[in-house]
């Protein structure tokens, strides 16, 4: 066939290019344009939710990392106390328990000696009466007459006296 | 040397309407338009919120040709986006598809081009009657020089874009039939005896061995010993008359060119039309507050 012109108007290629034109680009407008702008959209979308997500649990992790330490230094505290207060309530325990047993043994000491002395009395008692009743009957031998209890208890008495002072 | 300089070739012509050429352009543009369209709907199918390689990509671009947009027409008038997007691949691509060879860069067609700025033309002339009404849109061309301007404005933007285009496929058209020019007086220079052609295949050979050997400038040697051996085999060729005239100049040459022709100026083009497109349509949809 042959050549056109260089510069030659031709209109159906006029024609043919607007036609092409908007057909390209109504195809790309439609099935390009508009589904790319959809997933942009869609993917901001998620970008979004994704760094809310984040910003979220960041925020509470931080929380409760707040709290974690808070109850933490807390917790210090209390043990601290606790074991004070235990110590302090040992401490006085120990002291109550020392002096309560001393306060037993000073009285059981008090009442022993107590009753050491009221034996000893008892005994010492008990003793000038045989003592006397002995030395009676051993006087009455001798002198193989009956005394005169009366008349010479003074006289016995006075000699066990002496005896015990002696003993003493 | 014979170089014509024509339009687009006819394939064949419907015989309807005084005959409709079915030419090189409209394949051109037609292959363009399909491959764009099969394209989009491929990658707009297979979208996902976790874009894969190529999706990241179309992704990247065109937030790339967004951002150009917002800068130049601000933030209102992001909408325009498909329309940009399509005025700009449609261009780029209908630049490069005569890098093929056997089709016609679209864009070296007046017709195509054209149409593409009256098309900016009508969106914008639309938008100033919306905004201020049919009586203020005439009123304005009481003023004979808006006319001009009007119709400037097309076709200054329509022919920079065609005469960039053709320019550069004409200068080729030229370059290659300089380079055939050139190559039979260098093929006729070398074979004037058989001595040039033995010594240069000599030369050659021995600059290879040399570039093969030495340290330094390797591949400089080599190349220039291939260059050397290869002309030469030529000359004898055309000495001996097996084959004559071959336009070997031809081979590599041009496509330092083409660099900066075909590629850097298509790219260009299709940037400053689109450029130029959003210039204009952002003038005619300014900021809704200045609406009111």
């Amino acid at each position: 066939m042959g050549f056109e012109e260089l510069l030659g108007v031709n209109p159906f290629t006029a024609i043919f290019t607007l036609l092409n034109t908007i057909a390209l680009f109504a195809v790309l407008k439609h099935f390009l344009f508009k589904p790319i702008e959809k997933v942009m959209e869609q993917r901001q979308a998620e970008v979004d939710r994704i760094y809310d997500d984040a910003e979220t649990a960041k925020a509470d992790a931080e929380a409760s990392k707040a709290a974690y330490d808070e109850k933490l230094a807390h917790a210090k505290e209390e043990a601290v106390d606790i074991i004070k207060a235990a110590q302090e309530r040992a401490d006085r325990l120990g002291d109550e328990i020392v002096s309560d047993a001393k306060a037993k043994a000073d009285d059981m000491i008090k009442r022993a000696d107590a009753e050491i002395a009221q034996e000893r009395k008892k005994a010492v008692n008990e003793l000038k009466n045989e003592i006397s009743v002995i030395s009676l009957g051993i006087a009455e031998k001798m002198l193989d007459r009956e005394i005169n209890e009366g008349d010479h208890e003074e006289l016995i008495n006075r000699f066990i006296e002496e005896m015990g002072e002696d003993d003493e | 040397m014979d170089v014509s300089v024509t339009g687009a070739y006819i394939y064949f012509t419907i015989p309807i309407f005084g005959g409709i050429n079915i030419t090189q352009t409209v394949v051109s543009l037609f292959l363009v338009s399909l491959i764009l369209a099969v394209a989009g709907i491929v990658i707009g199918r297979n979208l996902s919120i976790r874009p894969g390689k190529l999706q990241a990509l179309v992704e990247k671009l065109i937030l790339m040709l967004r951002g150009l947009l917002v800068d130049t027409m601000g933030e209102h008038n992001a909408h325009w986006l498909p329309y940009i997007a399509t005025i700009f691949l449609s261009s780029i691509f209908g630049s490069y598809i005569g890098l093929t060879g056997f089709l016609r860069s679209a864009t070296a067609d007046v017709n195509v081009v054209l149409v593409w700025a009256i098309m900016t033309s009508v969106i914008i002339a639309y938008h100033n009657i919306k905004n201020g009404g049919f009586v203020s849109w005439i009123k304005n061309y009481l003023n004979p020089l808006n006319i001009v301007g009007d119709v400037a404005q097309p076709i200054s933007m329509g022919f920079r874009h065609f005469g960039n285009v053709a320019g550069g496929g004409i200068i080729t058209t030229i370059l290659y039939a300089a380079l055939s020019v050139a190559s039979t007086l260098l093929l006729n220079a070398i074979s004037g005896t058989i001595v040039i052609p033995i010594i240069m295949i000599v030369l050659g050979a021995a600059l290879f061995v040399w570039g093969l050997k030495s340290e330094k400038k390797k591949l400089l040697k080599k190349i220039v010993g291939i260059v050397f051996a290869v002309l030469a085999v030529f000359g004898i060729l055309q000495y001996t008359a097996i084959l004559v005239d071959v336009p070997i100049l031809q081979f590599g040459i041009p496509a330092v060119f083409s660099v900066y022709f075909d590629l850097f100026s298509g790219f260009i083009q299709a940037f400053v039309f689109t450029l130029l497109n959003m210039v204009y349509i952002s003038g005619a949809c300014p900021p809704p507050e200045e609406n009111n």
